[in-house]
């Protein structure tokens, strides 16, 4: 019926459009076929919308940007197929993963971290030799490094047992400055306070030192 | 076609110039059909490389009375890529239109500043987007035509499907696409 009507009218029908459509859509349809096609779009809505998305989809794939290639890619087909490289694809090959930004991440983090061992180790990445990363150098520094931090614990020692005999002497002394218990009034005990270890500024650090277990003589030699 | 039947020939005697000849010749035209099918570089990278390793292999299966080299890689290649597709389809999850519609309209904001290489990677992106959304069969007669600039014989071949079919495949294709982009009120 419609190619009955199509064909009385001089115009395509919505079948015909159909088959002519992806040519005409592209330009490269001439003449006769042309002119069927257009006098059907030209009262054909359905026909005329599904023109208007085509062209619309052409002129997007037509204007859209080249694919870029990855530059690698000749160079590993080639290995995976031959195993056979051109020093260039060799090339390409080891730089490739270079360009990548994870691994200016990867390198940005180990720069950092030779830069915090440099810097723990005592040395200035500015003014670095070759000599400073020679590893008898290296070890020189780190073992320096731990007798000086040894040495700072065992004066640290040191000064607490010093405040510690200080402590002691000024103890005995106030005891034996102290009236002895004839002298106090019958009935009344001692305080409870004089039992109790004295919290004046030099216990504290005499406590710390028996709290961590430490036993020290009078006499003992600083 | 003689040209083509000359560098198959020598690639089957062994000539490694030869076969890496082949390999710099046609990589473009499988990388971008698996780039344009996939919508992923990397994938495409490794779907690439799988053609080459099944084309290295079946060389010899090519028959240059039966058409350009041109056409038989592409065949292989979509056949490869119908298999990954096959493959990978549950793992596949397309994002909501909703999701990228937000940054679509973000990049519209800023096209008075675009010039037209902008506007043209924008378009290829669109494209891309609105690719992955088609049906296998009408996504790859789309990108054959449209995108490889292949004749519609050829198409057919590729496909293995009559020219009238391909036509009508382009057909729908095309009018699926372009509603996409309309409705992303994005088409330039």
């Amino acid at each position: 019926m419609e190619r009955e009507q199509s064909k009385s009218s001089g115009q395509a029908g919505c079948l015909e459009v159909e088959r002519l459509a992806p040519e005409y859509a592209e330009g490269l349809l001439a003449g006769e076929e042309r002119a069927r096609v257009e006098r059907h779009l030209a009262v054909c809505a359905a026909c005329s919308a599904a023109m208007a998305d085509m062209r619309e989809a052409l002129a997007v794939c037509r204007s859209a940007e080249g694919v870029l290639v990855p530059p690698g890619l000749v160079a590993r087909i080639l290995e995976q197929t031959t195993g056979k490289l051109s020093w260039k694809d060799r090339l390409r090959l080891w730089v490739r993963p270079m360009r990548e930004p994870r691994f200016a991440l990867g390198l940005a983090m180990a720069l950092i971290s030779f830069s915090i061992v440099l810097r723990a180790a005592g040395l200035d990445p500015t003014t670095l030799t070759l000599d400073d990363v020679r590893p008898s150098s290296i070890y020189e520094r780190l073992d320096r490094k731990a007798h000086l931090a040894g040495s700072r614990v065992v004066k640290y020692y040191r000064d607490l047992r010093i405040v510690y005999e200080i402590q002691t002497q000024l103890q005995a002394i106030r005891e034996s400055s102290a009236p002895g218990p004839a002298a106090r009034p019958p009935g009344q005990d001692p305080k409870p306070q004089d039992q109790r270890p004295s919290h004046n500024r030099w216990s504290r650090p005499a406590e710390l030192v028996a709290a961590g277990g430490w036993r020290l003589r009078a006499d003992h030699r600083i | 076609m003689e040209l083509d039947a000359l560098l198959v020939e020598r690639c089957l005697t062994g000539d490694p110039a030869a076969w890496e000849q082949l390999v710099r010749a046609q990589h473009r035209r499988v990388y971008i059909l698996c780039y344009r099918f996939t919508g992923r570089a990397e994938e495409a990278e490794d779907l690439a490389q799988d053609v080459f390793l099944r084309v290295f292999k079946t060389l010899k299966s090519f028959r240059a009375e039966e058409g350009h080299l041109g056409t038989w890689l592409t065949s292989l290649t979509r056949n490869l890529l119908i298999d990954h597709y096959r493959k990978t389809r549950k793992d596949r999850v397309l994002e909501p239109l909703e999701d990228q519609l937000p940054v679509l309209e973000e990049r519209r904001a800023v096209e008075s500043l675009a010039d037209s290489l902008t506007r043209g990677r924008e378009a290829g992106e669109l494209l891309q987007a609105a690719l992955a959304r088609l049906s296998p069969d009408l996504r790859e007669a789309v990108i054959l035509r449209d995108l490889q600039e292949m004749e519609y014989r050829e198409i057919a071949t590729v496909l293995n499907v009559p020219e009238g079919t391909v036509k009508s495949r382009i057909n729908r294709g095309r009018t699926e696409l372009g509603r996409l982009l309309r409705q992303w009120k994005v088409a330039p």
